[in-house]
């Protein structure tokens, strides 16, 4: 912020030396109009004696009803071949210079009036006519008006007239403005400097206490947000984007915590279980069935626990765009077909009807470990969640937006207002899909998060005691296009 | 002493409650949040330990129903949040005591000894009733030095007695407290434990009496 006050500074400054040089133009202007007015009443008073020399007007009256301007101190009149015809006493043995100015253009320079008293001098060109036929008065009106003479004079007709003044009071005038702009400037710009800096301590008090209460929130206090009441109104978008940014951050971190949690539950309770299962066994000798029993217990947790590591894995592959597999043209119709075969032993135990309807050949581009992942979960979702002796429905077709898979399953226990939650990771929300069975709350969210990957989309139906019902939409490949991870 | 086991992980599940009724404690196993409050409202509860992450209603929603019970029985939280944040939410919310998972099974079984003593306002595990000393920790009987040989049943009939001392308790307490086989009230099978239990502590001092109509009073009357 420091070039600020840098800034009024230099623009103090440019406006004080362009103040300085406009007034000391006027000044300059005025006092050449005054020399020039002079020289032109005193051009106006020029006669010519009957011997043919020059005097000036003996009426005072006349010369008083000029002007104000008077006759000047010095001057000088010349004839036009430079001989001097007339001079004011006050010049003595000193010469004014001769310059010679055409008629209607007066000239200026500086002069030495001696005794180191400088002065400006303004010559001018005028013209007496001859005293049968003019008045006195035609060399005033010519001088002043610059206008051509109707005839051509005599050379003799045409005379210089140079006046001068003393322009000590004028340098005086100036230097005292020069200085009086100077001490104005610096008053002006230390009092611009204080008040800047004032108002930039005033203008940003806010924001430090903004600061400070944004360094107040941390990690266990995100619930808290920047007070709004008491801020200038130009900073009250900022704070509310800021509190908006803090809401978002809170509910990733609940989330976050939410997702941690849940993983720890579901990482614990199960090794809880093997180790009371264990310790439980170990407490008393037992027949054999219980020992046996209680193996296939851990096993089976163990079993379980594999398959939580493996799809936090997966997850963790996911969210990390690990899976750097080439994308390849999968037969989907093809890929079901071997998918659900794997699950016949599955489906026989359970006492499932699987109901495949023909699968339209579909094409897609996608890395085909990705597509395997997205069916098994699926259809493996599907025979963990169908009721006992209940149905399981895969059809495949084509439409515009791409390859339709839907996989329903009877008996379904998931509230439709629910539906959206059983993409989330973990989800508990409804009992049967917490029984800590195969699946540990991951599998459709696995699915989402690669259906995304692939530029495909999943949805979930469900009514209640029903039919649940997951429907993937593949980006189908017809050869041209570019789809897939 | 009857304990709920309200837990979703079937092998944990099944586990704790074994464990539980090897010690001679009646257990009901509750799998989600409803069950549980239907377990609850039959009451007789001594301890319930509460898994606080359950399907449907919430192990929270249930720990704040039982902290308006009356009498309330004691609750020990069971449950893989570890954080002091949520040790600090579930004891605000009315549990008596927090475990975490995975634990030490004689954890387990301490820590519910020392809540259903605290149900009973017992402080000492040696419960001292006229002539008897009582070890609720080692779940043995003495009569002076001598230990009395008490079958699991019989020990948990006289523990609760003992734990209940100087009160009348009735037989439907007992049922209640001791039996999760559906003994009913017309069945004198408490009868015959209470009779089997005089003859082995050797009471011929009247410390165990009946009252006609209203069930039986252990140790001197208040």
């Amino acid at each position: 912020m420091l070039w600020c006050p840098a800034a009024i500074a230099a623009l103090l400054a440019a406006l004080g030396v362009g103040l300085y040089l406009t007034l000391r133009s006027m000044l300059n202007s005025e006092f050449n109009g005054s020399l020039a007015a002079q020289a032109a009443v005193l051009a106006a008073t020029v006669e010519r004696t009957p011997g043919s020399r020059l005097r000036l007007e003996s009426d005072a009256a006349a010369v008083r009803g000029r002007g104000t301007a008077g006759i000047p101190q010095y001057f000088q009149i010349w004839t036009d071949r430079g001989k001097t015809v007339l001079r004011a006493a006050p010049l003595a043995s000193i010469n004014l210079k001769l310059l010679r100015p055409a008629i209607g253009h007066p000239a200026v320079c500086a002069v030495d009036l001696g005794g180191r008293t400088s002065g400006r001098e303004l010559a001018l060109r005028f013209r007496l006519a001859s005293a049968a036929h003019a008045p006195h008065r035609v060399g005033h009106l010519r001088a002043l008006h610059g206008a051509a003479p109707a005839a051509t004079p005599a050379a003799s007709d045409n005379y210089i007239l140079a006046v001068a003044r003393r322009t000590d009071q004028l340098d005086d005038a100036v230097t005292g403005l020069g200085w009086s702009l100077v001490v104005t400037f610096a008053l002006a710009t230390v009092i611009s400097a204080l008040l800047l800096a004032w108002l930039l301590e005033r203008g940003l008090r806010p924001i430090g206490a903004i600061a400070e209460q944004i360094s107040q929130i941390g990690a266990t206090r995100l619930g808290e947000r920047v007070n709004g009441r008491k801020i200038p109104r130009e900073l009250i978008p900022i704070v509310d984007r800021l509190n908006s940014l803090l809401s978002r951050v809170e509910e990733d971190v609940v989330r976050e915590k939410s997702l941690t949690a849940d993983m720890a539950h579901e990482l614990r309770t199960p090794l809880a279980g093997l180790r009371a299962a264990c310790e439980v066994a170990l407490t008393q000798p037992r027949p054999a069935e219980q020992y046996q029993r209680t193996l296939r217990q851990a096993l089976a947790i163990g079993q379980q626990m594999q398959n939580l590591v493996e799809n936090l894995l997966t997850l963790a592959r996911l969210d990390t765009d690990s899976y750097h597999g080439v994308p390849q043209v999968c037969h989907l119709d093809q890929m079901i077909d071997g998918q659900v075969e794997a699950l016949a032993n599955h489906l026989r135990v359970r006492q499932v009807t699987l109901e495949k309807e023909p699968l339209a050949a579909a094409l897609v581009l996608a890395v085909p470990e990705l597509i395997g992942l997205v069916l098994r979960n699926v259809l493996d979702n599907a025979v963990s969640y169908v009721n006992a002796s209940g149905c399981i429905r895969v059809s495949l077709r084509l439409a515009d937006k791409g390859a339709i898979l839907d996989v329903a399953n009877t008996g379904s226990m998931v509230d439709p207002q629910d539906v959206q939650h059983v993409f989330e990771r973990f989800w508990r929300g409804d009992m049967a899909r917490s029984d800590h069975g195969r699946h540990c709350g991951l599998g459709l969210s696995i699915v989402q998060n690669v259906m995304r990957r692939i530029g495909g989309t999943v949805l979930a139906q469900s009514t209640p005691g029903g039919w649940f019902t997951i429907t993937l939409t593949f980006p189908e490949h017809r050869g041209n296009g570019k789809h897939g991870a | 002493m009857r304990v709920l086991v309200v837990e979703d992980f079937k092998a944990l599940q099944e586990s704790i409650a074994q464990a539980l009724r090897e010690q001679a404690y009646v257990v009901d196993v509750a799998g989600d949040g409803r069950l549980a409050l239907w377990h609850l409202q039959g009451g007789g509860i001594d301890v319930v330990i509460l898994d606080l992450m359950l399907p449907g209603i919430g192990g929270l929603e249930v720990l704040k129903t039982i902290a308006r019970m009356r009498p309330r029985p004691a609750v020990l939280v069971l449950t893989a949040r570890d954080t002091v944040e949520d040790r600090v939410k579930g004891l605000d919310a009315g549990a008596d005591d927090y475990l975490t998972k995975p634990f030490a099974l004689e954890e387990l079984l301490a820590r519910v000894r020392v809540l259903t003593r605290r149900r009973y306002n017992v402080a000492a595990p040696r419960l001292q009733v006229g002539p008897l000393t009582i070890d609720a920790n080692a779940r043995r009987v003495f009569r002076g030095a001598v230990e009395i040989e008490l079958s699991a049943r019989e020990y948990a009939v006289l523990e609760y007695l003992a734990m209940r001392r100087g009160h009348i308790v009735s037989r439907e307490e007992i049922r209640q407290h001791v039996y999760c086989d559906g003994a009913s009230l017309e069945s004198n099978v408490i009868d015959v434990y209470v009779g089997m239990l005089r003859k082995k502590i050797g009471d011929s001092t009247g410390l165990l009496q009946t009252r006609r109509g209203q069930g039986y009073i252990f140790g001197p009357g208040q």
